[in-house]
């Protein structure tokens, strides 16, 4: 680069630029650069790129305490997956059934699937919740009438397709994203726990811990902690917002929990889990907030606790539970 | 939560008996603007950094650190993100971002003036990223830091003149990597201060 014939050292130029260069550095610097119009160009080049590289910072103030609160549960988290601790018992048990299964799947794969292309995997709920844990460690609950579909290279493609509605505990794995697909809504997860349901109208992310990215077209928001995004149909928007309800969670914990629910709400939760009609015909008790933890058992227990816990009348008729 | 005793403990310790969570939040934002002037993304940025300092806690057994902390810190950071960038996914969607803020409608001279300095932040970001690892880390303390040459010479376990020898090897590389683009921003500049 040296293109002068007296050309000054660059260290001590950007040390001059920096207001760090002595008495004497900054005599040179002043007489090189009366010297030539090149060699003041050449500084005022420094000078622009020491000036315009400020703007590549965040603007954005982090915040040290909340990131060592995530830091904390991150690394206290791996002690509570399930199928480690499993695994550490018996190994040669579970070698002897690993290598067993591998031989069986092989030659049945041999049969079955002589194609290429890796193997679409299926897991579905149909009339109850399922947990189960996916080839690269994530724990996903599978709400009922739901489904998901990955390939048999999971591990390395962590690609998956949601029908309905799923709680995902993503295994962290930076070198290989997880990204959920659920009708034109993606959503980019960096290791967290986040319940997504999509139904015909919308499709709504929760995320319990962590953070995820939602896209949808060319929209993107990004979600953390106790904060949700909803994607209607209709719309290219995403409405991002904050949640501080745990109902969503029901069909993993087996309990709804209510913290002020709007009865409403409630009579929807009710009808997705059990399957059932339910009508509020008295508008005046739709907003009536409700405070209790209900079991997920039948639909009658859970309207019997209602109805003794609030002034409202459940009533069957023609297959449909009417509220009043 | 406390310090497990272990090796990355006491090699820690040396450094001015830090506990590991003095360690994490006295290096945070110093490493989150590492990370995020290389990504591009608070989020990542943030995972990036949430990574480091997860490996150092659970690998502290064997985890030999034989220069500074700061030093390992902002390597490993800094080596994190570049792999991260690396991943093919990750570059589409990144071309894909930049082509999307560069297709927005500028029609006045002011505003295309903007496109052209944006253009030339992008410019910066990628010559940024040719910088050897080294440069890079003592560029971004003196830039995004704002530290002096000795403070970043302590930080880093250097000496000052090593300090010296880096700002000027990263401003003359960066500047090669610029040198056709930067006659047009001096034009464009003046039009844009002369618009606002």
């Amino acid at each position: 680069m040296n293109n002068f014939n007296e050309h000054i050292n660059d260290d001590i130029l950007v040390k001059f630029m920096l207001g760090q260069a002595t008495a004497e550095e900054q005599q040179a610097v002043g007489e090189w650069m009366a010297a030539s119009a090149d060699n003041e160009k050449y500084f005022r080049h420094f000078q622009l790129i020491w000036n315009q590289s400020r703007e590549l910072a965040s603007a954005g103030e982090p915040d040290e305490n909340a990131a060592w609160a995530r830091f904390q549960q991150r690394v206290n988290q791996p002690e509570t997956k399930v199928v480690e601790l499993g695994a550490s018992r018996k190994p040669w048990l579970r070698i002897a059934a690993a290598v067993t299964l591998l031989i069986v799947a092989g030659t049945l794969a041999m049969f079955l699937f002589r194609r290429p292309a890796p193997r679409q995997l299926e897991l579905a709920a149909t009339t109850r919740p399922v947990t189960d844990t996916l080839p690269d460690g994530s724990i996903i609950t599978l709400n009922k009438n739901s489904k998901i579909v990955y390939t048999g290279n999971f591990e390395t493609n962590r690609n998956i397709t949601l029908e309905g509605e799923a709680f995902f505990n993503v295994a962290t794995d930076p070198s290989h994203p997880f990204v959920l697909h659920t009708g034109d809504v993606q959503v980019r997860v960096l290791g967290t726990s986040f319940n997504v349901k999509s139904d015909q109208q919308q499709v709504e992310v929760i995320v319990e811990t962590g953070a995820v990215e939602v896209n949808k077209q060319t929209e993107s928001v990004q979600l953390r902690q106790n904060e949700k995004a909803v994607a209607a149909k209709n719309s290219t928007a995403i409405v991002k917002a904050s949640n501080k309800d745990e109902l969503y969670n029901y069909y993993r914990t087996q309990t709804f929990v209510c913290n002020g629910t709007p009865l409403w709400q409630l009579a929807e939760i009710f009808s997705n889990a059990y399957g059932v009609q339910i009508e509020i015909t008295n508008p005046a008790i739709r907003n009536y907030p409700i405070s209790t933890t209900f079991v997920y058992s039948t639909i009658e227990e859970n309207l019997a606790l209602l109805e003794q816990t609030l002034p409202v009348k459940a009533d069957k008729q023609n297959g449909t539970y009417i509220l009043k | 939560m406390e310090l497990k005793d272990t090796g990355a403990a006491t090699a820690l310790e040396k450094d001015g008996a830090l506990t590991f969570e003095q360690l994490f939040k006295s290096h945070y934002k110093g490493l989150h603007a590492y990370a995020y002037t290389i990504l591009k993304d608070d989020i990542m940025a943030e995972e990036m950094v949430q990574n480091v300092f997860c490996k150092l806690w659970e690998k502290s057994g064997d985890i030999k650190i034989r220069e500074s902390v700061s030093g390992y810190l902002y390597r490993a950071v800094y080596h994190e993100s570049i792999n991260y960038l690396r991943h093919e996914k990750v570059k589409a969607n990144h071309v894909a971002y930049a082509r999307y803020q560069q297709a927005s409608p500028s029609h006045t001279n002011a505003a295309s003036g903007k496109v052209q300095l944006r253009e030339l932040q992008e410019k910066l970001q990628a010559a940024l990223l040719e910088l050897p690892e080294k440069c890079r880390t003592v560029f971004q303390m003196s830039r995004f830091e704002e530290l002096k040459y000795q403070e970043i010479a302590d930080k880093l376990n250097i000496s000052v003149k090593t300090v010296e020898n880096q700002m000027g090897k990263a401003l003359r590389i960066l500047r090669h990597n610029l040198v056709d683009f930067l006659p047009l921003v001096f034009i464009l500049l003046n039009t844009v201060m002369s618009n606002l």
